[in-house]
């Protein structure tokens, strides 16, 4: 169990609550030979401070290129519409310069891979100070003071001369950890999480999640957490937000959405979760069928081919989102 | 890192060994003698001649004879221009050589960084497409194409620059350096493109986009590094060129360095001037790998601690 | 293609049936679409063809000296499109000539050093042991000086001629090809085909003749691509410096090496050669960058 200093503690005291993050309408498109191909569309969600809001889906169900929309980190053949608002100010279409003071400062994101996306060339010392000296304004001694706390916040022994060590010289985990301690050194409102355990070995995924959880706590910090596994979803989250091809199926608390999945894809997911408690007679469930090809722009319900509830209208109408104020459901057969 | 290089060092003696042992055994087979040209000398001349340069003494000899010479800096004397060892020779023309190869290699570095970092930004714009075709005609034309051309337009077309000769002075310079530089320009710029594309796209790069650290920050210190050791490993070879150039610069512009002894020792068969520039050569090379090794391993931390 | 949106496309529909493509009309099909590629082919075989061709259509013989017209700039009128040299030789005829030999040269050295690079690349890679760490040792010097210094080095030894320049070129070409041969062999090695030839009982020899070196070609054709002009570079060198092909012999180097001397009075005896030389050259570049990047697409 990782444990936060009180330093880190006593400065987060005062955190606004309300709505942190609004996402309207959000659609990402991407130029491709073959077209434009949509991998996000009609998304929207509320986050509230303090929560940690989970996105699960399969691999091409577009939820990193939320994230990636959201940062301003889309590839150049992207491109992202509708309204993001962060605590009321619209960050969608913001030009680079402008998005620059609010990433690293207000949100900040941590990546799947944390050896490649640490800077090999450069000391920790180095790719740490540097947030707070470009965002705060701070002196390097102050800086380096400051780093080498967070460092101790996430457990890293030794931080004092860890800090000067490169990428290449830290274990897995602990590159994770340094990757949380420099995403959460300007105590951003939100915390972008990319598949940050898929990396890693089960014992260690067990430990970050942890650390996370508890910082967030500490530090009154959001967290949006994109996986594809049920199991991180259900240790950390207190919503969750089922999306496949591109598309919000269900979302919900996630107690409630795991005791009543409603839609048939969720059900799917969890049935064919593999559980340590059961008993499985014979083959393990699958969903059968394929994720969709996204370069087919689909009419009706991504979900229908593969769906076992499916009608004739699934094909061709778009079902409407039903909403019940805590959660909600995009299916016609199923209802709230 | 400093047995990492002392280790560079240690296998680069044998190297140099074998480029001696080479050079040496190589020019013994030679047929025709450096005294071949004498018709006039009589046979117990030529047996003296022979005797005083050791020429009768059994090869292996010769060898030993020769490299305790070079170990020394001695490398006998010319051949050709009787009045003159070797060394001296090879002493007169270096610095000369090596003032004009420094700058080729240091325009050509500074210059072809900045086009390839610059067309890396503006990928598959109109810059971009400029800066590769440019260099695709520096590095297809070679040197002594373009050498004559730049005598031609500069030289007496417009009349800016003198077409050849050297006195020192710095309009003897200008044309040389440039005819050098433009290849490795090409070279250099090209590869920085690419691996700085490369670079721009890595994860680590993404991660000081989203720690919000502005273009410039970016791009200095986090994508330049990585981006630029490919083309930090090209200098080792890049100065193989630079030498070769000079050899066709040298002769093209009337210029008094090694380059130009190299050439007409070959043609004249002074077996021992061109054995002293093949080997002074090839320890400048080798030290000059030395140094990319060691700036490598100060810009790369994983290569350091093997 | 952004990262992202070949992640999202990577699904393919697989209820559909997919028929095969090899990988070579693939390659060749992506370098079609190469404008520069394609214009360089169609330029080379432009001067190849001159040159093979040019002494049966011209009314000039490139040794015929006409004293009467010495040094005659490039004129329509008098049927010397390009000239004449200083001994009244046609200039374009001299050209052509000197450039059948440059490009015979550039083939046949890179033919020989293929030939050699990939027998020897493949043995060593395949058998290992002693015999690899010999020839990598052989390598590592020969890489130590400039490949010209060696050839030069070489011509003081064998004399002067294209014969020669042939030898000297083709004893230090191959070297790059068995170095990148030798590595793919030795990835190649260790792939359960390899491993089923040896259960299979086949002998050593047959194995790097029918497996191995047929996967080996892809990346030595590529790069034999980009030797071809560097022998033709590396001849020109030589006969430049007056090292190379001599007289009555001419080559593109020996034409430009003229040219310089003359250059006050007649440029265009240094400007035709030398923009035929480096039409040749930039031909051969871009079809070599068009082979790289048909054959190896992460590259663009």
């Amino acid at each position: 169990m990782a444990t936060t200093k009180t330093a880190v503690r006593a400065e987060a005291a005062v955190r606004p609550a309300g709505t942190i993050l609004e996402v309207k309408d959000l659609k990402v498109e991407f130029r491709t030979d073959s077209g434009k191909v949509a991998a996000v569309n009609e998304v929207s969600f509320e986050l509230k401070a303090g929560e940690i809001v989970g996105i699960v889906g399969e691999s091409g169900s577009g939820k990193s290129q939320i994230l990636m929309s959201l940062m301003g980190l889309l590839a150049k053949n992207g491109a992202a519409s509708g309204s993001v608002k962060l605590r009321g100010q619209e960050i969608l279409g913001m030009k680079d310069d402008q998005l620059d003071k609010l990433r690293g400062a207000s949100m900040s994101m941590i990546f799947q891979d944390p050896m490649t996306s640490l800077n090999p060339f450069l000391r920790v010392s180095t790719q740490l100070t540097e947030v707070l000296v470009k965002h705060r304004g701070m002196g390097k001694t102050e800086a380096m003071k400051r780093s080498i706390e967070m460092l101790d916040a996430v457990s890293i022994p030794d931080a004092a001369k860890r800090i000067r060590l490169y990428p290449h010289e830290f274990s897995g985990g602990m590159r994770q950890r340094v990757m949380i301690s420099m995403a959460l050194l300007c105590q951003p409102a939100i915390l972008f999480a990319d598949e940050p355990t898929t990396a890693l070995d089960v014992t260690v995924q067990a430990q970050i999640l942890d650390l996370m959880k508890d910082l967030a706590a500490d530090l009154g910090t959001t967290v949006v957490l994109v996986t594809h596994d049920l199991g991180v979803v259900a240790s950390l989250c207190d919503r969750v937000i089922v999306l496949y091809g591109g598309r919000i199926m269900e979302s919900g608390p996630a107690e409630a959405l795991f005791a009543d999945p409603k839609h048939p894809y969720t059900r799917g997911l969890l049935a064919s979760t593999p559980r340590l408690d059961e008993q499985t007679h014979g083959e393990l469930h699958t969903i059968p069928g394929q994720p969709p090809a996204v370069a087919k722009a689909a009419l009706g319900c991504p979900f229908e081919p593969r769906c076992t509830l499916r009608e004739p209208r699934c094909k061709t109408v778009r079902p409407i989102i039903q909403d019940d104020g805590s959660r909600t459901v995009a299916c016609h057969v199923v209802s709230l | 890192m400093l047995r990492y290089l002392l280790r560079r060092l240690l296998v680069s003696i044998p190297t140099l060994f074998a480029i001696i042992a080479i050079s040496f055994f190589m020019i013994r087979i030679a047929p025709g003698g450096p005294f071949d040209a004498n018709r006039k000398a009589t046979p117990e001349v030529m047996a003296n001649l022979n005797k005083a340069y050791h020429l009768d003494e059994p090869l292996p000899e010769q060898f030993g004879r020769y490299l305790w010479g070079v170990l020394h800096l001695d490398f006998g004397p010319s051949f050709k221009y009787r009045d003159y060892t070797v060394s001296e020779l090879i002493f007169r023309g270096f610095p000369i050589s090596l003032e004009i190869g420094l700058w080729a290699m240091l325009i050509s570095a500074t210059i072809g960084i900045f086009l390839g970092t610059f067309a890396a930004l503006k990928q598959n714009s109109a810059w971009d497409y400029t800066v590769m075709t440019i260099g695709m005609t520096g590095i297809a034309i070679p040197t002594f194409v373009t050498a004559p051309i730049y005598q031609l337009i500069f030289g007496l077309a417009l009349g800016w620059l003198p077409v050849a000769g050297w006195d020192g002075g710095w309009q003897h310079k200008v044309l040389p350096i440039l005819a050098l530089s433009v290849p490795n320009i090409a070279a250099i710029s090209r590869l920085t493109r690419g691996s700085m594309i490369e670079s721009l796209r890595s994860n680590h790069v993404r991660t000081a986009r989203a720690k919000g650290l502005g273009v410039r920050l970016t791009v200095t210190r986090h994508a330049l590094l990585g981006g630029l050791l490919p083309t930090l490993a090209y200098l080792g070879p890049a100065t193989a060129g630079i030498v070769t150039g000079s050899v066709v610069i040298e002769r093209a512009f009337a210029i008094p360095g090694i380059g130009r002894y190299f050439v007409e020792a070959a043609s004249n068969r002074d077996y021992t001037l061109v054995m002293g520039t093949v080997i002074f050569y090839g320890v400048l090379i080798i030290i000059a790998n030395l140094i990319v090794d060691l700036m490598y391993s100060l810009v790369d931390p994983k290569v350091r601690y093997e | 293609m952004s990262e992202a949106a070949f992640e999202l496309i990577h699904e393919t529909d697989h209820g559909a049936t997919v028929a095969g493509r090899s990988k070579l009309k693939d390659g060749f099909g992506r370098m079609r679409r190469n404008k520069m590629a394609m214009v360089g082919l169609v330029v080379l075989a432009i001067i190849v063809l001159a040159c093979a061709f040019g002494p049966f259509v011209l009314p000039f013989d490139p040794n015929q000296s006409d004293f009467d017209s010495i040094s005659i700039p490039p004129a329509f009128a008098g049927g010397h499109i390009f000239g004449t040299d200083d001994l009244g030789r046609d200039l374009l005829a001299r050209v052509l000539e000197g450039g059948r030999t440059s490009l015979l040269i550039g083939v046949l050295a890179t033919i020989v050093a293929i030939t050699i690079g990939i027998s020897y690349g493949s043995v060593a890679g395949f058998f290992g042991g002693a015999v690899d760490t010999v020839m990598m040792r052989i390598v590592d010097v020969l890489y130590s000086l400039p490949f010209l210094f060696f050839v030069i080095m070489l011509t003081m030894v064998l004399g002067r001629g294209i014969e020669s320049i042939l030898i000297a070129i083709g004893a230090l070409l191959w070297l790059t090809i068995a170095v990148i041969v030798r590595g793919q062999t030795l990835s190649l090695k260790h792939k359960e085909f390899i491993e089923a030839a040896r259960a299979g009982g086949m002998r050593p020899f047959a194995i790097v003749r029918q497996h191995i070196i047929p996967n080996t070609i892809g990346p030595v054709i590529v790069y034999a691509s980009l030797l071809v002009p560097e022998v033709i570079l590396g001849e020109s060198f030589l006969s430049y410096l007056g090292l190379g092909v001599q007289e009555p012999q001419s080559s593109w180097g020996t034409l430009i090496d003229g040219g310089a001397q003359a250059m006050d009075t007649a440029p265009w005896q240094l400007i035709v050669p030398g923009l035929f030389l480096a039409a040749t050259l930039f031909s051969l570049n871009f079809i070599a960058d068009g082979l790289r990047d048909a054959f190896d697409p992460k590259d663009r």
